[in-house]
C-alpha cells in the first residue's frame, strides 16, 4: 500500500514529546521515500514494455516539451541578467569580454541545472502531486491495488524514468539558451562580439563543468519525482489535502534542490 | 478515433525523439569543444621526470612555442622523481638540446608544461627517452625573495633613513620658502622687488637681443648679415698672423730681438751704458748744480 489512512493523533504533551514526533514524521516519510524510490527502480526493469514505453514518452512530452517555453523564457533573462550584471562591473576593468566565461561556466555548473530544477519543482511537480493525490482521494490508487496493478510501476515508474531522462537534456537546453541571452546582451550593450563572447565562453569552461551539471539536474529530477509522487501519495482529506500534497511537493522539492546543488558542488568542487 | 489517438502518440514520440536528438547533439559538440580533444588526430605519448612539479595538474597544457599540442596525462611518483605523461599531437621532435620546463599561467595560480624541441642541427631523439625537466621558475619564491631584500635594504639599509632626513630637508627648503627667505622665497613672496627686478632684467635682455637682431652695435653688426666688420676682423687677424710669423721667423728689429741673442746682448750692453751714464749724471748734478749757483752770484 502506497496510501495512507487518515492518522488522528492526541495533541502532544510537552515540547519535547512534539519535538519527537516529528523527527518519526520525518524519520518515516524518508524511509517512505526512499522505499518508493527502490520499488520504482525496480520497476524499471518493465520500463521497456509497450504500455511503460508509451506512459513514459507521454511523461516525457509532458514534463519536457511542455516545459520548454517557461524554461525558454527563464533561461534566456538569466542569461542575460548574468551577463548584464558581471558585464557592468567587469567593464569598470575594460574586461567585458569576458563575460561570456562568466556565463558559461555559472550556467554549466550552477544556473542551468538550478533553475530547470525549479521550474520542473514548480510545473511538473506540482502537476505530479496534484494528478496523484486527486487519485489518492478519489480512490483510483486503491482501485488499481485491488486489481492487483502496482500502482508504482504504473504511475511512479514512467515519471521517473521521464524526468531522469528529460531533466539533464533540459538542463543542457537552459545553459544553451542562456549563454545565448548572455550573448545578446554582449553585443547589444556591452560591445562584446559574438566571435569573442563564444571563445571566451569555450575557453575557460570545461567537460567536467557540463557533466556535473548534467549530473546535478539528473539528481533534481529524480529528487522532485521521487518527492512529489509521496506527497501525492500522502494525500489525506479530499481537495484540502490535495491543496496542502502540492504546495508541499514543491517546497520540499525547492529546498531539495537547494540543499542537494550544494552538496554536488561540494563533492566535485571542493 | 483510434487512428486519432495513434497519431497523436506517433507525433508526441517524434516531438520528443527530435527534441532528444538535438539535445544529444549539442551536448556531443559540447562535450567536444569543452574537452578541447582532437579525436581524430593521431597522438604520441612522452614521459618526463621531474624532481618537483609545482602542482602541475592532469590536463594541464602542455606547450610548444606558444602553441597548445597536448595534455598531461597522468603524474605519478616515482622513487625521487615524478613521471609525467604525457598525451602529444603527432609531429614533435625533439633535439638533443631541448628544454622542459614548468611555467606558472599567472601569479594567482595554474601551470602548463612548456617544451623547447632544441636546435635543429642536432641530431633528434626518439619519443621513448627519458626526458629531465628542468627545476620549476617559482615566480612566488623569486617575487618573496625581492621583496624581502627589498625590505632588508629599507631597513638594514638605512634607506629609510635617508629618506627621512631628505624629507625633512625638503621640509626645511619648503618652510624657508614659504617665509619668503632666499631668491625662489623671495620671487614666490607677495614682495614684488626681486620679480620686478627680475623682469627688468629680462626686459633689458629682450632689448639686447632685439638690438642685437637688428645688427645694432659691434656685437650686432658682427652677427649680421653684413659681413663687413667681420672681413676687417679676418683682416686684422690675418695681418696679425702675419706680423707673428714674421717675428717667429726672426724677422724685423721686433723679431731680431726675441731670435737673435746679439741684438738681445747690445741692448744689455746698451742699457747698462744708459744706467752708467745716468748714475754719472746722478752724482754730477749737484755739483754742477752747485757750482752753476755759485758762479752765477757772481
Amino acid at each position: 500500500m502506497v496510501t495512507r489512512e487518515p492518522e488522528y493523533f492526541p495533541p502532544a504533551e510537552n515540547f519535547v514529546a512534539q519535538l519527537g514526533r516529528h523527527v518519526i514524521f520525518f524519520c518515516r516519510a524518508v524511509g517512505q521515500g526512499g522505499l518508493l524510490f527502490l520499488q520504482a527502480v525496480l520497476a524499471m526493469r518493465f520500463a521497456l514494455t509497450k504500455r511503460a514505453r508509451q506512459e513514459i514518452i507521454v511523461q516525457m512530452f509532458v514534463s519536457g516539451i511542455k516545459s520548454l517555453g517557461v524554461i525558454t523564457v527563464v533561461a534566456l533573462f538569466t542569461g542575460m541578467i548574468l551577463a548584464l550584471q558581471t558585464g557592468i562591473e567587469l567593464s569598470k576593468f575594460n574586461q567585458e569580454v569576458n563575460i561570456g566565461t562568466a556565463v558559461m561556466v555559472s550556467m554549466l555548473r550552477e544556473m542551468g541545472p538550478f533553475m530547470t530544477g525549479l521550474i520542473l519543482a514548480a510545473c511538473v511537480g506540482s502537476a505530479m502531486a496534484a494528478q496523484l493525490g486527486t487519485m489518492v482521494v478519489s480512490e483510483e490508487i486503491a482501485a488499481l491495488e485491488i486489481m492487483s496493478i502496482d500502482p508504482v510501476r504504473f504511475l511512479v515508474m514512467p515519471r521517473l524514468v521521464a524526468m531522469s531522462i528529460m531533466t539533464p537534456l533540459l538542463a543542457f537546453y537552459t545553459c544553451i539558451i542562456g549563454v545565448i541571452g548572455g550573448g545578446i546582451v554582449g553585443a547589444s550593450q556591452l560591445g562584446v562580439s559574438w566571435v569573442s563572447y563564444i571563445d571566451n565562453a569555450t575557453r575557460f569552461a570545461g567537460a567536467k563543468d557540463l557533466y556535473v551539471g548534467l549530473f546535478k539536474a539528473l539528481l533534481f529530477g529524480v529528487v522532485i519525482t521521487i518527492l512529489s509522487c509521496h506527497e501525492g501519495f500522502a494525500t489525506t482529506q479530499g481537495a484540502v489535502g490535495v491543496g496542502y500534497a502540492t504546495r508541499k511537493a514543491v517546497l520540499v522539492s525547492f529546498l531539495h534542490v537547494l540543499i542537494l546543488g550544494y552538496f554536488v558542488t561540494r563533492l566535485f568542487y571542493v | 478515433m483510434r487512428k486519432d489517438c495513434v497519431a497523436r502518440e506517433l507525433t508526441r514520440e517524434m516531438i520528443v525523439g527530435a527534441f532528444m536528438v538535438m539535445i544529444f547533439l549539442g551536448m556531443g559538440y559540447f562535450t567536444i569543444i569543452l574537452s578541447r580533444e582532437t579525436w581524430f588526430s593521431r597522438k604520441q605519448h612522452m614521459d618526463v621526470m621531474f624532481k618537483n612539479v609545482m602542482g602541475l595538474r592532469e590536463g594541464n597544457n602542455v606547450v610548444v612555442r606558444g602553441m597548445p599540442v597536448g595534455k598531461i596525462d597522468s603524474l605519478v611518483l616515482e622513487g625521487p622523481w615524478v613521471r609525467l605523461r604525457l598525451v602529444l599531437d603527432d609531429g614533435l621532435e625533439m633535439k638533443k638540446d631541448y628544454e622542459i620546463r614548468i611555467v606558472a599561467t599567472s601569479i594567482l595560480g595554474g601551470r602548463y608544461l612548456e617544451i623547447r624541441e632544441g636546435s635543429e642541427s642536432l641530431p633528434t631523439l626518439p619519443l621513448t627517452s627519458r626526458f629531465v625537466g628542468h627545476e620549476p621558475y617559482d615566480l612566488m619564491a623569486d617575487a618573496a625573495a625581492v621583496i624581502n631584500k627589498a625590505r632588508t635594504e629599507l631597513v638594514e639599509g638605512g634607506a629609510i633613513d635617508n629618506f627621512k632626513r631628505v624629507l625633512e630637508q625638503i621640509s626645511a627648503v619648503i618652510a624657508r620658502v614659504e617665509a619668503g627667505e632666499g631668491s625662489l622665497g623671495k620671487l614666490l613672496s607677495k614682495d614684488a622687488t626681486l620679480y620686478n627686478d627680475v623682469a627688468g632684467t629680462v626686459e633689458a635682455l629682450r632689448d639686447v637681443v632685439e638690438g642685437l637682431q637688428r645688427g645694432e652695435g659691434t656685437l650686432g653688426r658682427l652677427m649680421s648679415e653684413d659681413d663687413q666688420l667681420y672681413n676687417d676682423l679676418a683682416a686684422i687677424v690675418a695681418s696679425l698672423k702675419e706680423v707673428t710669423a714674421k717675428i717667429e721667423r726672426g724677422e724685423g728689429s721686433l723679431g731680431k730681438l726675441i731670435s737673435d741673442d746679439g741684438v738681445y746682448v747690445e741692448v744689455e750692453e746698451m742699457m747698462k751704458d744708459v744706467r752708467a751714464t745716468l748714475d754719472d749724471y746722478r752724482e754730477t748734478a749737484p755739483i754742477v748744480t752747485f757750482t752753476s749757483i755759485f758762479f752765477g752770484a757772481f
